[in-house]
């Protein structure tokens, strides 16, 4: 077994001394960076989103501690749907009304249009029927869940959990997602004390466009009670002030709509050119007979299936290894655009999962492919054509194909599941079912003929 | 005395693309002591590296078998090569990795794994004089040290069984020299077994203890230097070099007949070697005497007259290139 691993390292390491790898490291990079700024930078508003029709429901009921009475339902009720009187109670965190907007700038309003309701009851009914994209019920403890706060040493209370519910309907993940983040951002606020100080709406909007797996976290923080927000600053008898101050909406859809390119275009392009490494990967046996290497294995002491097993071994994890660096550099180039560090990719669990799974796929099609081909030269020839073939199904240069065509390219339904993933929809059930088996027989037969192929 | 490699009987035939098939070895026993150094000793295409891959089990015998340490080639193949050390005919390195990289890849497919791994690395680059170019690449090495780490990889894991496949080709005569020395120490000094092959009779003269001698795939003959010599009799050869002219063989046999002592005259044509950027060798007139001495003169003077130019003369005592001459009325240069 060791030694299995020695010739699959030894593939991986041969992989990365050859200075050409580093071109098929940046360009991918570099291309993808190039269609994600063609198609969804420059061109303006290409993404559209409407107002999103939200109801809120506040059944927070209020508490009083320190003398003092507050209504966290209300601060966030406000927020959404602000009254155009300051509220002036002096005891409470005020919220100092909405910054207007510039010409530039497009209120909060533009982009969530929010409506009060009394019934949580009624306000999931209206999500499911179409009414609102998404409610947002604030429960009658909530407030009180956080007073005990008040006073003591925040470090050593356990505080109380909060359950605030927002309900989306499944069928419009994206507002959702974009909902959630607000929320998740005014939490955020609240939980860093910051509330008065910059809740701005640029956090809460980038917040949920950039890092859709945020609020995914947000909710299983949520639900494991680990979500645990101090509202200290509103114990301040300082006149709060919330500001609110809107990114003009194109931007925001500027930055959005970079970055799932990105994540589309970019994870086709990896996929592409993780072709390239397993063909020329599993291309190498052949040099590996000439300079009389192979030869060298084959007289160790060991079954001659390790070497088999180690070079396709290796081969799988150098496509691994590929895709998840290719994926580090678009998560970095996406950092670097939109100016802080974001992971685009979604719930990191069901990305390495489709990551485990695509590259079994990819390194498939290689071993297909060499398996095959009846010589090297044919190879060679064959292999950048299909491998360019299933790109060009897989959507990987900007273009997309009708899906009957695409279906045949496990590009296709990588990147689909990528782009899924990223944008918090993790149902790609499907698209890991038909890349298990699609890799799957390719891996097998694959291997199998290369077996032959390679005559160890 | 149990043998370190006992070979019966081994066959290899090919499969050309058009269908016909070429059998490269066609049938060779033979027999290696423990600690000797033993020679395969033939031309190009001989059947020497095929013979050395069916014994070390890199490609099937189509028939016959060879023992290894008594343990048989095809049916415990395992147990079997972990006493061979293997010297391929070419460089078998990966060239983008550092010597000691190619060393550590191929310690660990023998087994060999962290502190001992390091050691015996270093030991071997000590050993090929490499450890302080040892981080280096191999393709920036030099011919020579190639060929040094090349046999290196053979040693790492202390086999008791060495087999060299030409070692010494195309490399300059100093290398070669501390190549041949190596060739000693690993008998001398580690008690290993070597099979050596070459196409180089002065090799095979001043290494082994015994010496095969192979042709097209047979062994012609086999035994101690002493031995083989024996069976061409206590004849001395002249080597007369003439150029590019013709020779009749109206004078061979002239000087056959006319010059005392001697018992046969061979002509061999002048000729373009491959290696070596094609240099010309000229046409060589072998003359197998009793008393060599006593007969150039006469032959010279046959010569003379006529009319051969003669650019350089030679006189031989018995040796294995006189052997192959006399099996095969070849010269062994090609
Ligand atoms: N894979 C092969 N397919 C067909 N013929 C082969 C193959 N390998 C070797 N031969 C033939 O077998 C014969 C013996 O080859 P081999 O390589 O054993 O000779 P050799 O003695 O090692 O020669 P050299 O001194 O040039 O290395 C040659 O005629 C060669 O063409
Ligand atoms: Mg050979």
């Amino acid at each position: 077994m060791n030694r299995i691993w020695t010739i699959a390292w030894k593939e991986i390491f041969l992989t990365y001394s050859d200075r050409s790898f580093l071109l098929i490291l940046v360009t991918p990079l570099v291309l993808s960076t190039i269609i994600g700024f063609a198609f969804g930078g420059l061109s303006g508003n290409t993404l559209n989103i409407g107002a999103i029709d939200v109801a809120i429901v506040n059944l927070d009921e209020g508490t009083t501690a320190n003398n003092q009475t507050f209504n966290y339902g209300t601060i966030f009720t406000d927020i959404f749907i602000p009254t155009d009187s300051a509220v002036t109670d002096a005891n409470q965190c005020v919220i100092d009304g909405v910054v207007q907007p510039t010409e530039e700038q497009q209120p909060l309003s533009e982009i969530i249009q929010a409506v009060a309701l009394i019934s949580a009851d009624a306000a999931r009914a209206g999500v499911d029927d179409g009414t609102y994209q998404v409610a947002i019920i604030i429960p009658p403890d909530f407030s009180q869940n956080l007073a005990p706060v008040v006073g003591a040493n925040i470090d050593d209370t356990p505080l109380p959990k909060t359950t605030l519910e927002v309900y989306a309907s499944s069928g419009d993940a994206l507002s959702g997602d974009i909902v959630r983040g607000i929320v998740a951002g005014i939490s955020q606020q609240f939980v860093t004390g910051n509330v008065a100080v910059a809740a701005t709406l640029n956090t809460f909007i980038a917040e949920s466009q950039a890092r859709p797996g945020f609020a995914v976290r947000f909710l299983a923080a949520q639900a494991a009670g680990t979500f645990q927000p101090d509202f200290s600053c509103a114990f301040s008898d300082a006149l709060n002030t919330v500001t609110i101050q809107n990114e003009p909406l194109t931007a925001i859809q500027k930055q959005s709509n970079f970055v799932q390119i990105l994540v589309q275009i970019g994870s086709a392009q990896a996929l592409f050119f993780a072709l390239f490494t397993s063909l020329f990967g599993l291309l190498s046996v052949y040099d590996e007979r000439k300079n009389g290497t192979l030869q060298r294995m084959m007289v160790a002491p060991m079954p001659p299936s390790y070497i088999l097993v180690g070079k396709i071994l290796g081969n799988y994890l150098n496509v691994l290894l590929q895709v998840v660096l290719l994926m580090l550099g678009l998560t970095l180039i996406a950092s670097l655009v939109e100016g802080r560090l974001l992971f685009i990719w979604g719930d990191l669990a069901w990305v390495s999962l489709l990551v485990v799974v695509i590259s079994l796929s990819v390194s498939g099609v290689g071993s297909l492919i060499v398996g095959f081909a009846r010589t090297q030269q044919q190879a060679q020839v064959v292999g950048p054509l299909i491998n360019s073939g299933f790109a060009i199904l897989g959507g990987a240069f900007g273009f997309t194909l009708p899906a009957i065509v695409g279906q045949f390219s496990p590009i296709y339904w990588g990147s689909q599941a990528f782009l899924s993933l990223a944008n918090g929809n993790t149902d790609i059930g499907l698209n890991l079912l038909v890349l298990l088996v699609q890799g799957g027989v390719m891996f097998i037969v694959g291997s199998w003929l290369f077996n032959k192929r390679s005559g160890i | 005395m149990q043998y370190m490699v006992e070979a019966s009987g081994l066959v290899k035939t090919y499969k050309r693309p058009d269908g016909t098939e070429i059998e490269a070895v066609k049938g060779i026993s033979l027999n290696i002591q423990k600690g000797e150094i033993f020679s395969l000793l033939g031309p190009n295409g001989a059947g020497k590296t095929t013979t050395i891959s069916m014994i070390s089990g890199l490609i099937k015998p189509s028939k016959g078998d060879a023992k290894i340490g008594g343990y048989s080639i095809t049916k415990e193949a395992i147990a079997a090569k972990r006493l061979m050390g293997v010297v391929p005919q070419e460089i078998a390195l990966y060239p983008e990795l550092s010597a000691r990289r190619n060393l550590e890849f191929f310690g660990q497919l023998y087994g060999l794994n962290g502190k001992e791994l390091g050691k015996r690395v270093d030991e071997v680059l000590e050993f090929i004089d490499l450890s302080d170019r040892q981080k280096d690449r191999v393709d920036t090495f030099s011919g020579g040290m190639k060929r040094r780490v090349n046999i290196g990889v053979g040693l790492l894991h202390r086999p008791q069984l060495v087999y060299m496949d030409e070692p010494t080709v195309g490399i300059d005569p100093q290398s070669r020299r501390r190549i041949l020395d190596t060739v000693f120490k690993l008998r001398d000094e580690y008690n290993m077994t070597v099979l050596y092959t070459t196409h180089l009779m002065e090799e095979a003269q001043e290494l082994s203890n015994r010496v095969a001698i192979i042709d097209h795939g047979q062994i012609i003959a086999l035994g101690t230097q002493g031995e083989l010599t024996q069976q061409v009799g206590e004849e001395d050869r002249l080597l007369f070099k003439v150029g590019t002219q013709t020779i009749a063989d109206a004078l061979l046999k002239n000087v056959e007949t006319t010059v005392e002592s001697v018992t046969r005259a061979l002509y061999d044509a002048p000729s373009q070697t491959t290696d070596n950027g094609g240099e010309t060798i000229p046409g060589m007139i072998t003359v197998f005497a009793k008393r060599g001495r006593k007969a150039l003169p006469h032959v010279i003077r046959v010569l003379n007259e006529a009319d051969i130019e003669i650019s350089s003369v030679e006189v031989r005592e018995p040796d294995l290139e006189a052997v192959f001459l006399h099996l095969t009325g070849r010269a062994l240069r090609d």
